[in-house]
């Protein structure tokens, strides 16, 4: 093998590996916490992991590959499971729901079900989650406030990550007060000028949460940010008249967003 | 020689029904998964285009709309909107006399718990709660045996979590999007995810029927969907920013979608303006991000709910029987399609065998137009047109063979 070969095949496997260590949550009702966070739907623990409940936790739904997905409770009293066992402690219960999906058996699940849209829930939201802004970085921190418009005082923990590839960048806390610091200053090492997705996690928690709304960032440098914010001034007065003209929420969205992606290449460019 | 002919016949005719039901089957398949979706769509945009309805008996539904303007002035453009100015609208609504007030709004922040409401005897106060589906896999038995509803599961309302006996007015204002993501129809119950024999009743259905229960007229409870996209006359609405007094800009540009409402706000018109009436208190706030895809166009949530209640108090529902009936009237169809190709022969000019089976196809298209109008049902007419197609496809080729095999 070639030493490209032996890398790719090393990176292959290595991934693997690493998605055979984590597993992921189909159901979770509030109660049942990993490495003292709360167990979230739609987020992962890691395999053999211990997971606590509290007394009477129901409904923890993971998906074990291998193994099918498993449900677990705990009874009376708190309990601590391993993730993906199906040997039950003599506090918690565990059944299997869903047997492991053979190839053939995975396509004839294919031919005869399938999975319908959410519904979608019409009802105002506006859950507090940030929105598009051109943010500035400087030697204190970045200034998260003008993000943070629409969220309301309190303390939260925000998910980061790239806006190129969508990978994880990182999580921070802020405790936001505008009344205090409306520049919303909070250093986060490490996080170099760029776009990034920006979104609240669920209930204070990091977890990621189904519900929340993404919103695009652009973290300029202080020797950058004079010039871009110019450009994102002219951009901001020219989406209100699109708003103003007619266009449909989405269409300043998209436009928005596309400025930040161009704002966010021009940084990155140089 | 006549007998055999007769026979041969005959066993072309048992030829061409079982071809026909064969088609009809699998032409199942498809449409289960969805395919026929975007076509059934479109003509559903089409029909309501050119036929919706847009009289009511009597618009009951007054809209509290919280605006743009509103937003900025009143909420100052924080979310989640701040609870003390919401419980503010909900009691200026209960304290003109609203019959039933409908809080379109997602009120799960705990800052609720302590509010207080001025309910009074006769008076009916509803909150939406937030709700998600638990179990989205539909099989094809399910499917084809009419069970298709997803179940829920509700979350938050008033800052709680949603029990059986939770202690005030709750409902689901959840749709189902189509494969295209537009909203055209809307269940009117779901059933409620981990308990048996209950149902989630949703925001129109329950706001419509206490309306119904305190004024003491008869209710339809049992129709399985309401047409979300009926659009009724134009709302009327007052201003949230009239109510709570906010200060407003006068550069703010007008909603995009104040063409949906009466010109005039209301709130200034008689001091009794809501006594007796549904009052549906929601946003059209651009950060409140509820808008949607309806085949009317892009319409905010408060909208598509006031709407639903009017078609729910208009009576216009819509049945949806089991797809196992519509599977064997389209094996009806299909049959009756099968025969005309039998009594045409291959003898007979095609243009006339075409003509004959775009005339059934079409017949079976005004019956669907028919019933969809008397708000009986709506027929999905794709597999039959697509059946019968591939079906006359099929028959004229099997007949060309044959033809090909006696020379």
């Amino acid at each position: 093998l070639s030493s490209t070969s032996t890398l790719v095949l090393m990176a292959v496997l290595a991934s693997g590996s690493l998605a055979a260590e984590s597993v992921k949550v189909i159901e979770a009702d509030s109660g049942w916490t990993s490495q003292s966070q709360s167990v979230a739907a739609g987020g992962t623990v890691q395999a053999d992991g211990p997971i606590s409940g509290a007394a009477s936790s129901k409904n923890l739904v993971l998906d074990c590959a291998q193994s099918g997905r498993l449900a677990y409770s705990c009874k009376t009293k708190p309990c601590t499971i391993t993730a993906c066992s199906k040997m039950p402690s003599s506090d918690s219960e565990v059944r299997l729901i869903d047997p492991p999906v053979t190839f053939l058996g995975s396509l004839w699940d294919g031919f005869m079900k399938r999975r319908a849209r959410a519904p979608v829930l019409l009802a105002a939201r506006a859950g507090g989650s940030p929105n598009d802004a051109l943010l500035l970085q400087d030697d204190r921190g970045i200034h998260w406030g003008p993000a943070l418009r629409r969220v309301l005082e309190g303390s939260y923990c925000f998910r980061i990550s790239y806006l190129l590839d969508g990978s994880e960048a990182k999580t921070f806390q802020i405790g936001w007060d505008r009344s205090v610091d409306p520049e919303g200053l909070a250093a986060l090492p490490g996080l170099t000028p760029g776009g990034y997705r920006i979104e609240k996690g669920s209930s204070g928690s990091c977890n990621p949460d189904p519900e929340a709304s993404q919103a695009w960032v652009v973290i300029a440098p202080t020797n950058r940010f004079a010039e871009l914010s110019a450009d994102w001034q002219k951009a901001v007065k020219w989406l209100d008249e699109l708003s103003a003209g007619g266009a449909s929420p989405q269409t300043v969205t998209t436009a928005r967003q596309a400025v930040l992606a161009g704002l966010a290449e021009v940084l990155e460019s140089r | 020689v006549s007998e055999k002919t007769t026979k041969k016949s005959l066993k072309k005719l048992a030829k061409n029904e079982i071809v026909m039901i064969a088609i009809t089957f699998l032409l199942l398949f498809p449409d289960f998964h969805g395919w026929f979706g975007g076509m059934e769509g479109r003509a559903f945009d089409l029909y309501m285009s050119l036929f919706s309805r847009s009289k009511v008996a009597s618009a009951k539904v007054v809209v509290i709309d919280i605006d743009d303007q509103s937003y900025s002035g009143c909420f100052e453009g924080v979310s989640p909107l701040k609870p003390s100015k919401v419980v503010q609208l909900v009691n200026y609504a209960l304290g003109r006399g609203a019959k039933v007030v409908a809080v379109d709004l997602i009120t799960d922040s705990s800052d609720y718990r302590s509010a207080r409401f001025n309910t009074n005897p006769g008076q009916t106060l509803i909150w939406a709660a937030t709700a998600e589906a638990k179990d989205l896999d539909i099989s094809f038995v399910d499917w084809l045996f009419g069970t298709t509803a997803q179940p829920m599961a509700p979350g938050q309302a008033l800052g709680q979590k949603i029990e059986p006996d939770s202690p005030f007015h709750w409902a689901v204002p959840a749709y189902p999007r189509d494969e295209d993501l537009r909203i055209r129809r809307l269940p009117r119950y779901y059933p409620w995810s981990g308990h048996e024999n209950r149902f989630l009743s949703t925001l129109p259905r329950r706001t419509a029927m206490e309306f119904s229960l305190l004024e003491h007229r008869s209710f339809d409870s049992d129709a399985d969907e309401v047409m979300v996209t009926f659009q009724g006359e134009k709302l009327e609405r007052m201003l949230a920013r009239e109510i709570l007094a906010c200060p407003t800009s006068d550069q703010m540009a007008a909603g995009q979608f104040d063409n949906l409402f009466l010109n005039a706000s209301i709130a200034n018109q008689k001091p009794n303006h809501l006594e007796g009436r549904i009052v549906l208190i929601g946003g059209t706030f651009s950060a409140g991000r509820d808008f949607h895809e309806t085949p009317l166009g892009t319409r905010p949530g408060v909208v598509i709910n006031a709407n639903a209640i009017q078609a729910e108090l208009s009576g216009h529902f819509i049945h949806d029987p089991p797809k196992f009936w519509l599977f064997i009237l389209d094996l009806s169809i299909g049959s009756v399609v099968a025969y005309i190709i039998w009594v045409a022969g291959v003898k007979k000019p095609r243009p006339l065998i075409w003509i004959s089976i775009i005339a059934v196809v079409l017949l079976y298209v005004l019956a669907g137009i028919l019933l969809y109008s008397s708000d009986i049902l709506w027929l999905s007419w794709t597999g039959a047109l697509i059946g019968a197609l591939v079906g006359f496809v099929v028959q004229m080729w099997d007949d060309d063979s044959e033809g090909a095999v006696k020379t």
